[in-house]
């Protein structure tokens, strides 16, 4: 099973195929960086996000909605309850 | 992708009401309105099987009627404001197979409705200006949420344009395009910025089909 660190690469390697307009703030991103106020993020990006997620990791997003993410270590979170 | 229609769903009690208001609206609508139906092309002209993402924009509250009357061989699931949904109108709009989506907080669990409508083979049928226009005949700009719909689910986009109509005047015209595979378009995944780009290249569509319908 994944690390959490592992998780946090990977999410952050899926952000930076995603947003190649934010690549710096990206970079330097870490778990209490916030989705919409850092990133930048609008409800679209978040579920391209998603949906990057579940085909990476193989995980499905169930009974959440946009705003139970603010921050990356929220995701990153998730993801980890789920592969459990 | 899912190119045949579902067809054990052609006769179901599930959709029997759905399609009594089809049958018996379909009469008075047509006499009423006389829609003129254009299409972009040769290809547009082919009946949608499958599953498919019908996008239009959005002039007044009777657009659902025209999109409908338009596409008339299929049925629509359309996707409507939650706060609309909310309403005294629920128990209708649940029976025309309506799909609330919440703009604000949209939760991924209605993401996963559309996308198993959509794999299912049906038509799914949104107005991505989001809301009514403000009637000056401009088009709102379009959201991308509907490119994430149909990358995801592997469907191609069917843009359709209904000129500007009063509702009480007959001689309505709906232009249909070109289905659109976004896809063939791009291997892969497409970034957020491909997405923004096809976005804006629906809506450039949206404007050429309204060139023809002024015509």
């Amino acid at each position: 099973m994944l690390s959490r660190a592992e998780i946090f690469e990977k999410l952050k390697e899926i952000l930076l195929f995603a947003d190649n307009k934010n690549r710096a703030v990206i970079e330097k991103c870490d778990e209490s960086t916030k989705l919409v106020t850092d990133l930048g993020f609008n409800s679209v990006s978040v579920l391209y996000m998603v949906i990057a997620i579940e085909e990476s990791f193989g995980i499905v997003f169930d009974n959440v909605s946009m705003n139970d993410f603010e921050t990356i270590g929220d995701v990153v979170s998730y993801i980890e309850a789920r592969l459990k | 992708m899912n190119n045949q229609p579902n067809k054990a769903k052609l006769f179901s009690l599930k959709y029997f009401f759905v399609d009594f208001v089809r049958v018996t609206g379909a009469l008075p609508t047509l006499l009423w309105y006389r829609p003129k139906i254009l299409y972009e092309n040769e290809t547009a002209k082919q009946k949608i099987k499958g599953g498919a993402l019908v996008i239009s924009n959005h002039n007044c509250f009777f657009d659902p009627v025209y999109v409908m009357l338009a596409i008339w061989y299929r049925r629509h699931h359309f996707i409507i404001n939650q706060e609309f949904y909310d309403t005294k109108a629920k128990w209708f709009l649940d029976r025309v197979m309506c799909i609330p989506i919440d703009t604000k907080n949209t939760g991924f669990q209605t993401m996963k409705v559309i996308n198993d409508h959509l794999t299912g083979g049906d038509l799914v049928s949104m107005f991505p200006e989001g809301h009514i226009n403000d009637g000056s005949g401009e088009m709102r700009q379009f959201k991308s949420g509907m490119v994430l719909m149909s990358m995801r689910a592997k469907v191609p986009i069917v843009p359709v344009y209904v000129r500007e109509h009063k509702p009480r005047s007959s001689g309505l015209r709906v232009v249909i395009g070109e289905p659109i595979d976004i896809n063939k378009l791009y291997a892969g995944r497409p970034s957020m910025s491909d997405i923004e780009a096809i976005t804006n290249r629906l809506f450039e569509k949206e404007n050429e089909l309204k060139a023809i319908a002024y015509q």
